[in-house]
């Protein structure tokens, strides 16, 4: 029998290697197409805002030599680090508060009956409804901005853990009752790395919100960081300026989101490859 | 004799409650053995109860009335005298295959050092040695089905369980699986019960083939099919007994009641 097995190995690993071949190929006819969206997209923008008075917008060219010289003089680093300190700080008491809430929601009927639909509603509404409130209660600096930035984020957190929590497939479950397994065997070893993947699911749209949280909050009080340059610049008709602070928001919010990619690849390898992807 | 018994099913009712407060009878009085070492077939229409019958020899389900013994010991929920073997292999895919042949013998606290040898062992006996370290996202649908063998023989039960383990895999793979099984169960000589919609694979691998009729799931009939030990596969599909048993069974299947029951024998 074990002949017959090895006879057939091959044929799997085979498999398997032209599987990952085809696909490289295709990530790299991709990223092809990706880059020639972008330059044609810089392209159109350049043109149309050159046709248009520079107090409305700014063509790239022009946002980069802002870029640059915001860079060179320091306002740029010192707007990102001010609104990176409020903004991981919220992000992180997300993290904090929302997997653990996610998780009990999830594995208990009871919580989810008493608090369930709190996290529903919080997860619906928009939160910038409270922006007024909170600075009554936090005032214009850091606090209000990590508490921004914190009520954005913990709803989609607790929400995508909750779900990963329901739908730990039943029968995983029943393989740990038939191998007699404890409960805390259950939830350490079966439980809680079937959630991983919807928790990275949860940290992962989080940024998006958390960066939302973060420009809103310095839109309201503008106070400082990259929100604050972006305020400054649109009311001293610096579209460049503007645009400038934009695109570093956006390249940071892309970053983050690989960054969490990049961690739940490492995390949860089996992920990506049970999950089809798009042709 | 009653020594002789590996699993001992006494009377066994099940009645569900479904989501509307009807009751679902669906297994009355389900009675049959199995000797030790003897591999059974349970076969029969879809939803006649297999599935229900298998889960409360698993002690994953309480039958409503009625008992199961094995090894004289009554089923109350798991037991390391039972090995499971899922549809789907059901593996906990971040682990490599070796770690999740580990996994039955993790929950009975046994030494680390230990617990790797049985592993070892018993992936060396579906074949796997070369495939240890991968995860089940790496493995073929028959790999995998393998390592799920694996990880219930690891636990050196009494009785192998298995749900139509083979019904997922394609034809080619499934006769591999069937023939491979019939090795296994020789070299290691466990009893063996498997759930099987497929008429040809239960009258090929099993020595008795128990098959059901729905509502209320009951027994309709034993039918014996053991061929000789050793005999393979191929040879017994060309034989003339299969080809009659095969047409007794899809009588018995299908509702008509043949006359000899119990332990028909040939
Ligand atoms: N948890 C449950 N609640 C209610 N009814 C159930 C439940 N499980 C099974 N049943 C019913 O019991 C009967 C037997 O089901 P079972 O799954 O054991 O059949 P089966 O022979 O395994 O069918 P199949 O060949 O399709 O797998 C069916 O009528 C089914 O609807
Ligand atoms: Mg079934």
């Amino acid at each position: 029998m074990t002949a017959l097995a090895e006879q057939a190995a091959p044929t799997d690993d085979e498999t398997a290697l032209s599987r990952k071949i085809r696909s490289q190929r295709r990530s790299g006819r991709d990223r092809l197409v990706t880059a020639a969206g972008v330059v044609v997209l810089l392209a159109i923008w350049e043109i149309a805002a050159r046709q248009v008075d520079p107090i409305l917008a700014a063509p790239p060219s022009a946002v980069l030599r802002a870029l640059i010289s915001m860079i060179a003089d320091g306002t740029l680093l010192t707007a990102v680090w001010e609104s990176a300190q409020p903004f991981l700080t919220g992000y992180v008491l997300a993290i904090v508060a929302g997997v653990p809430l996610g998780l009990l929601i999830g594995r208990f009927r009871v919580v989810e009956a008493a608090i369930g639909w709190l996290v529903i509603a919080g997860y619906a509404m928009p939160m910038i409804a409270l922006t007024p409130v909170f600075m009554l209660w936090f005032g214009l600096g850091f606090a209000v901005k990590a508490a921004m930035v914190m009520t954005m984020t913990v709803f989609a957190i607790a929400i995508n853990t909750w779900n990963g929590v329901q739908h730990v497939p039943r029968t995983l479950i029943e393989v740990g009752t038939v191998f007699c397994a404890s409960q805390p065997r259950i939830l350490t070893q079966i439980v809680i790395p079937s959630v991983i993947p919807s928790i990275m699911t949860g940290l992962r749209i989080g940024i998006g919100k958390a960066v939302v949280g973060i420009v809103i909050a310095e839109f309201f009080t503008a106070i400082g960081g990259v929100g604050g340059v972006i305020v400054d610049a649109g009311h001293s008709f610096q579209p460049d300026r503007m645009f400038a602070a934009v695109v570093v928001l956006m390249a940071a919010a892309v970053a983050l989101t690989g960054l969490i990619g990049l961690i739940e690849r490492r995390l949860a390898p089996w992920n990506r490859s049970i999950a089809g992807g798009s042709r | 004799m009653s020594d002789d018994l590996a699993v001992d099913v006494q009377g066994v009712s099940k009645v569900f409650v479904d989501d509307k407060g009807r009751e679902v009878h669906a297994l009355r009085d389900v009675t049959f053995q199995v000797r030790r070492s003897e591999i059974v077939a349970l076969t029969g229409r879809s939803g006649c109860g297999k599935t229900t019958l298998l889960r409360i020899i698993m002690g994953l389900e309480h039958p409503t009335s009625g008992m199961v013994k094995v090894d004289g010991d009554p089923v109350r929920g798991c037991g390391p005298n039972r090995g499971i073997v899922f549809q789907n292999a059901e593996l906990l895919p971040w682990r490599t295959a070796l770690a999740n042949v580990e996994f039955g013998l993790e929950a009975r606290g046994l030494p680390k050092a230990e617990r790797r040898a049985a592993a070892e062992r018993a992936i060396e006996l579906v074949g796997l040695t070369h495939a240890a370290n991968r995860r089940p996202h790496e493995l073929s649908g028959g790999m995998r089905q393998r390592v799920g063998i694996a990880r219930a023989l690891a636990i050196d039960p009494a009785v192998l369980l298995m749900d139509e383990p083979f019904s997922a895999l394609d034809a080619q793979t499934r006769e591999k699986m069937q023939g491979e099984l019939l090795e296994i169960h020789e070299r290691t000589g466990k009893t063996i019960i498997f759930v099987s919609h497929d008429i040809d694979e239960s009258v090929l691998l099993a020595d008795r083939v128990v098959t059901l009729v729905p509502d209320p799931g009951r027994v309709h009939g034993v039918l014996d099919t053991a061929f000789g030990r050793s005999t393979s596969l191929d040879e017994r599909r060309d034989s003339a007994e299969f080809a009659q048993r095969r047409h007794e069974l899809l009588q018995l299947v299908h509702g008509r009641e043949i006359r000899q029951q119990d332990g028909v024998s040939a």
